[in-house]
């Protein structure tokens, strides 16, 4: 059953829209179809957290509350610093003729150049957990990520990929960490069959990092062309426009 | 006879229920300064710790909106207190997470039911985040259907056909639920 036509069961059987005999069928099929069940919690639990008018009331007051906190205090804090302002803004002046006057300005960027100042490595949003086989190395797998020891983690992440491939995270930090380790070729393999399926939480993140990796390999027709494809709202939209300004680009 | 500071405090639990600007910005006063400083000291930044607050806020919010909370202690010991089991829950998962032992505040037990709203409070933000993305119309016809009120009713408030809102309505939540199921946090939080 599509993804659509579950959302559209459990409204209707929400909303009390279904007969007996579908809402019997619906109860039924509740038993075996996990992903059904699952629509079903999360259609509930989102009720239930956003129902109370109360609460998003208190939720705007709340946030105005901590705009002024934010704007008093930067502003205390502005008051209590100006001289000190000053000084610097004249410091850095001064320091800024002398480099314009002895320092060579670079006239062009090489790809390497545009690539180390656009790439961050993508924070890992997997938790540990414990219990069975699995988790040992998944925590592994997370430890060796979070301290940047993404050759052992590019290892650990491919090896549970293998063992269940329906888990597109392990993939995606799989890639991840092969970026981080520098392993091009294979990070551009990766995050290109993540791209080739739909409908998982990974297209938008796996197509900015795809560019960057071909920006890596100095593939610039490759990178510019997948940074083109980076629509509003999509994950980092801004980044890839400035990519896009670069004199690499626009030569 | 209730001292001064209990009286004190239960006066802005009250102010808190029924949103009263004074009431939150006295909490702000009273509390925030000193999250800031723990959480600073505890790999946090300034950012992190009023994030953190708006959450202990809302979760204690719905405790006294169901009339379930019974303090044992004073109102500034009991906020520093889901303030700290909130951030033990976010930095456990904390990219350049150091080993150290978090400095602790007075000792206050949470019930269980508040500690359970603690480990919700991350999947309410995620809903709460997206929510926040969607158009007036949707969040008010959305939060109106999901308080059971009638979409005939929805429908006379905006003055407007049931038809339209039915539509509406139908559109609005799948656009919702779109956005969080495309969210990677969503992802892990359901494994």
């Amino acid at each position: 059953m599509k993804e659509a036509d579950k959302f559209d069961r459990v409204e209707k059987y929400l909303d009390g829209a279904l007969n007996a005999e579908e809402r019997a069928a619906f109860e039924q099929d509740l038993e075996e179809d996990e992903t059904l069940k699952a629509e079903l919690a999360l259609q509930k639990e989102l009720a239930e957290t956003l129902k109370s008018e109360k609460l998003h009331n208190f939720r705007e007051l709340l946030k105005k509350t901590d705009e002024n906190w934010t704007n008093k205090t930067s502003e205390a804090k502005q008051i209590s610093l100006m001289p000190r302002i000053f000084a610097a803004i004249a410091a850095v002046i001064l320091l800024l003729f002398l480099a314009y006057q002895f320092i060579p300005r670079p006239t062009s960027i090489s790809s390497d150049e545009l690539f180390a100042a656009n790439y961050t490595s993508y924070n890992m949003v997997l938790k540990e957990r414990s219990g069975d086989e699995v988790s040992g190395d998944l925590n592994e797998a997370i430890v060796a990520y979070n301290r940047q020891g993404y050759e052992q983690a590019a290892d650990l992440f491919n090896r549970l990929y293998n063992q269940s491939p329906e888990q597109l995270s392990y993939q995606f930090y799989a890639a991840q960490a092969a970026l981080g380790a520098n392993r091009i070729e294979v990070a551009i393999e990766q995050f290109s069959r993540l791209l080739d399926q739909e409908g998982h939480p990974f297209l938008e993140q796996s197509r900015w990092y795809l560019a960057l990796a071909y920006l890596k390999k100095d593939a610039l027709p490759e990178a510019k062309l997948l940074l083109q494809e980076i629509k509003e709202g999509q994950y980092n939209y801004k980044g890839a426009k400035d990519v896009l300004k670069s004199p690499l680009f626009n030569s | 006879m209730k001292n001064t500071v209990a009286l004190q405090d239960e006066l802005l639990l009250e102010g808190l229920l029924q949103s009263n600007p004074k009431a939150v910005q006295e909490i702000y006063d009273l509390a925030l300064p000193t999250i800031i400083i723990w959480i600073k000291q505890n790999n946090g930044s300034e950012a992190d710790a009023r994030d953190v607050f708006q959450e202990a806020l809302i979760a204690i919010f719905q405790k006294v909106q169901n009339g379930e909370l019974q303090l044992t202690c004073t109102l500034k010991s009991y906020l520093k207190a889901v303030c700290k089991y909130i951030w033990l829950a976010k930095i456990r998962n904390r990219k350049n997470r150091k080993e150290q032992t978090l400095e602790d505040i007075e000792q206050v037990q949470l019930d269980e039911d508040m500690q359970q709203r603690i480990e919700n409070a991350e999947r309410n933000q995620l809903f709460f985040k997206h929510f926040d993305k969607l158009d007036h119309k949707c969040r008010q016809i959305l939060q109106w259907y999901f308080d059971k009120v009638p979409l005939k009713e929805i429908a006379k408030r905006l003055n407007t056909s049931e038809g339209y809102i039915k539509k509406r309505k139908f559109q609005c939540k799948e656009k919702l639920i779109q956005l969080i199921k495309k969210d990677p946090l969503y992802f892990e939080l359901k494994n």
